[in-house]
């Protein structure tokens, strides 16, 4: 990884997200061994049970491969080469003075980015329904509209004031759907994870706000390792969004994550993510975030739902899968997907629906779009056990080509146990040419207007399912993405 | 968080509390801070509840309470019901609450348990979390009173009077009927047929900005006060009729 460079103002307006601020924080050294993980459980002044949690899974990262079955090609990342935590400073680090756990107890310069960024923390400037979790590096800066929620028995906090306020509940579910050997990444994000979100919602609710969180790396030196746990109970009803950025740099940074989805009897999850971290420089392919996320979500109760949609237009490699085990009897199971590559982009994603129960349902809609010289894999699977009678799964992959050097694959594996089972796969392959964009040109509509129009159509599925608020935004960011992949 | 006592299994009175809790939430520092009490907030072992006593540590009397809970489904109408019981109780009071007590206010009729089969087994976890409130107690330390910013904020619903949900309920073009009723009349009744009144501002934090023409200037004193007393009287006793500034007038 090398030093940090100067961007020119036509690489900072491609990425407006693309800025660096200069926070005070508390940064801890490159490296990773037994004594950081111990040092990042001491800092959060965490209870012994998380801290053994942590070693076991450090001392499994350490047994493990970095797997290489990914259709993503990149250097060897050097595990010991980046910090692990790196958190702002507080007011709470300062012994002698009270804290109200407040907004004026952040760093300004914190809440000045979040604002740059269009994340208001300041509840009486709120436009919209929706709290927002801001996670800043390493750790949660600020929950917004914790009373109402409170009020209405949610539980929307930051993981780290989950483990103190709520130890045996984050003791009873941690790893409870992704288990610390999961994956490699997995233990990585198990061993040093440090803040995220965690979300409980009590039986019969509907949560009366949407729920976000907001995901900014601005350390280029430190990793992103966050946990979120999602827990909705018999008969309550959630829908929660992440987004994500990061400064433009050199040097690439790491964000591996894990995501844990709980549903119980007839509850369901809505869990929807705008991802647009730093892809790293067009041309060269330099700098950029690697993803490699795990996401679950387990459908445990009889007629419980998750569905995923995710809409994701940046980082340098994405390796993710969310996926959803439906093991209760009549649980539902969604994908909904864009995965937009340009530039040297490379991404392998897809979701794996894993049918346990009896007449359990899933549906997968995945639409690709690859564009410059990026990779756009699609990797699923669908799996039927023995006891899942009468399962159903529909799959429809879509890739979109851009350009004449873009990759576009689809991988799906299907393992079906049951022969009441009914599995059904399509898949498509479409450009995106210059013809088609002339045609619409033709008739007097902007070239920003046609891809808009063009790639809108053919995403129109997944946008649909976004929160409202949202799939404007997302519409736009797509859009924005390919001005310049086309023609 | 579990299958223990599925809503099938409960009383009416505790399924009514299941599915609409009258105690739920929760207080942070800068509550207790306020008002200058302590904030006692513990979570029991068995991960069923978390409880927030804002207390007077004076008299170590609960001032006010609130719970959340997240674990078996009974959890939820026993912290509910425990959590109304202790309101104004002293702490070691309430620590003595006892579960047999509790279920007893969530049964239909003093014969039938409120939990079925299962009797006062679910009640288990609240002798942990007395016993972790009531050690917790000379631990607790008043936060000084912070710096008061003026920003409103809109009571939350458990909070709200009578008025409040009267007047909050009405929509915009409501609100600015009744407001103009009352105003007119009584700028009609107490001063004279000239004068009018046009609302400027209908604001959430109570404010009511008017611009008043047809007035002499020393009436407009008058004026306002005698359209504000009326409205406080008739419509809600928190709103504030202000003139439109002179910066603001076009």
């Amino acid at each position: 990884m090398s030093d940090d460079q100067t961007f020119s103002a036509a690489d900072q307006a491609a990425y407006k997200y693309g800025f660096s601020s200069a926070v005070d924080a508390v940064t801890m050294g490159r490296g990773l061994t037994e004594e950081v993980v111990r040092a990042i459980s001491a800092a959060r002044h965490e209870p012994q049970f998380l801290l053994d949690f942590r070693l076991k899974a450090f001392r499994q990262f350490l047994k493990m491969e970095e797997p290489t079955w990914a259709a993503v090609d990149y250097p060897k990342i050097d595990f010991q080469a980046m910090s692990y935590y790196s958190a702002p400073r507080t007011k709470a680090e300062d012994k002698n003075k009270p804290t109200y756990n407040t907004l004026d107890e952040i760093d300004p310069e914190v809440l000045r980015t979040f604002e740059k960024l269009g994340i208001s923390l300041d509840e009486t400037k709120r436009l919209n329904n929706v709290a927002i979790d801001a996670v800043f590096d390493s750790t949660s800066v600020a929950t917004t509209h914790q009373s109402k929620l409170f009020d209405a028995g949610v539980i929307f906090c930051s993981f780290g004031e989950a483990v103190h306020q709520f130890p045996a509940l984050i003791e009873r579910w941690l790893g409870s759907v992704v288990p610390i050997a999961d994956n490699y990444y997995a233990a990585l994000n198990s061993a040093v994870f440090s803040d995220g979100s965690f979300v409980y919602i009590p039986p019969y609710t509907r949560c009366p706000l949407e729920l976000s969180t907001y995901f900014r790396i601005n350390n280029t030196d430190a990793g992103q390792f966050e946990r979120t746990l999602i827990i909705a109970d018999v008969g309550a009803y959630v829908s929660y969004l992440e987004g994500c950025t990061a400064p433009k740099s050199s040097k690439h940074q790491l964000h591996a994550a894990v995501v844990e989805l709980v549903t119980l009897d007839d509850a369901e999850i809505k869990y929807s993510t705008v991802q647009n971290w730093f892809a790293g420089d067009k041309e060269t392919g330099e700098g950029g975030v690697y993803n490699f996320v795990t996401k679950r979500g387990a459908c445990r109760g009889k007629r419980s739902k998750i569905s995923w949609t995710q809409v994701e237009t940046g980082s340098a490699i994405t390796w993710k899968y969310p996926s959803c085990i439906l093991l209760g009897d009549d649980s539902v199971g969604e994908f909904w997907s864009v995965a937009l590559t340009n530039g040297k982009m490379q991404a392998d994603t897809g979701t794996k629906m894993v049918h346990i129960g009896k007449n359990t349902k899933s549906r997968i809609v995945s639409k690709g779009i690859s564009a410059d010289q990026s990779s756009n894999v699609y990797r699923g699977l669908v799996k039927v056990f023995p006891k899942a009678e009468n399962a159903r799964n529909h799959t429809q992959c879509d890739s979109m080509l851009v350009g004449k050097q873009a990759i576009a694959r689809t991988h799906p594996y299907i393992d079906v146990q049951n022969q009441s089972a009914q599995v059904e796969h399509e898949a498509s392959t479409s450009t995106l040419s210059e013809e088609q964009l002339f045609y619409l040109r033709a008739r007097g509509i902007s070239q920003e207007d046609a891809i808009g129009a063009i790639v809108n159509g053919f995403c129109k599925d997944v946008l649909d399912v976004l929160p409202l608020e949202f799939a404007a935004e997302a519409q736009k960011l797509l859009a924005l993405k390919l001005e310049n992949s086309v023609g | 968080m579990s299958a223990l006592a599925a809503p099938a299994m409960m009383s009416a009175k505790a399924l009514a509390r299941l599915r609409k809790p009258r105690t739920r939430g929760a207080f942070a520092p800068i509550d207790a801070a306020k008002r200058q009490l302590g904030l006692l907030a513990v979570s029991d072992s068995a991960g069923q509840a978390r409880l927030f006593w804002l207390v007077d540590l004076t008299t170590s009397t609960i001032a006010d309470a609130r719970f959340l809970a997240f674990g078996d489904l009974p959890s939820h109408p026993i912290m509910d019901a425990f959590t109304e019981s202790v309101r104004g109780r002293a702490v070691a009071d309430a620590c003595r609450l006892t579960a047999e007590q509790i279920e007893a206010l969530l049964r239909d009729d003093p014969v039938t348990p409120a939990f079925g089969d299962l009797g006062l087994k679910p009640l288990a976890f609240l002798r942990d979390l007395q016993d972790r409130a009531e050690a917790l107690l000379p631990t607790i330390v008043l936060l000084p009173k912070p710096v008061e910013r003026q920003v409103y904020q809109r009571k939350r619903e458990a909070d709200q009077s009578d008025a409040d949900k009267a007047w909050f309920k009405l929509s915009l073009l409501k609100k600015i009927a009744r407001v103009d009723g009352v105003s007119s009349r009584v700028l009609g009744e107490r001063l004279h047929a000239d004068a009018k009144l046009s609302i400027e501002g209908l604001h959430d934090d109570f404010r009511i900005v008017v611009k008043l023409s047809g007035l002499a200037p020393e009436q407009v004193p008058t004026a306002l006060q005698l359209i504000q007393d009326a409205l406080r009287t008739e419509v809600h006793p928190d709103l504030v009729v202000e003139e439109l500034s002179a910066e603001a007038k076009p």
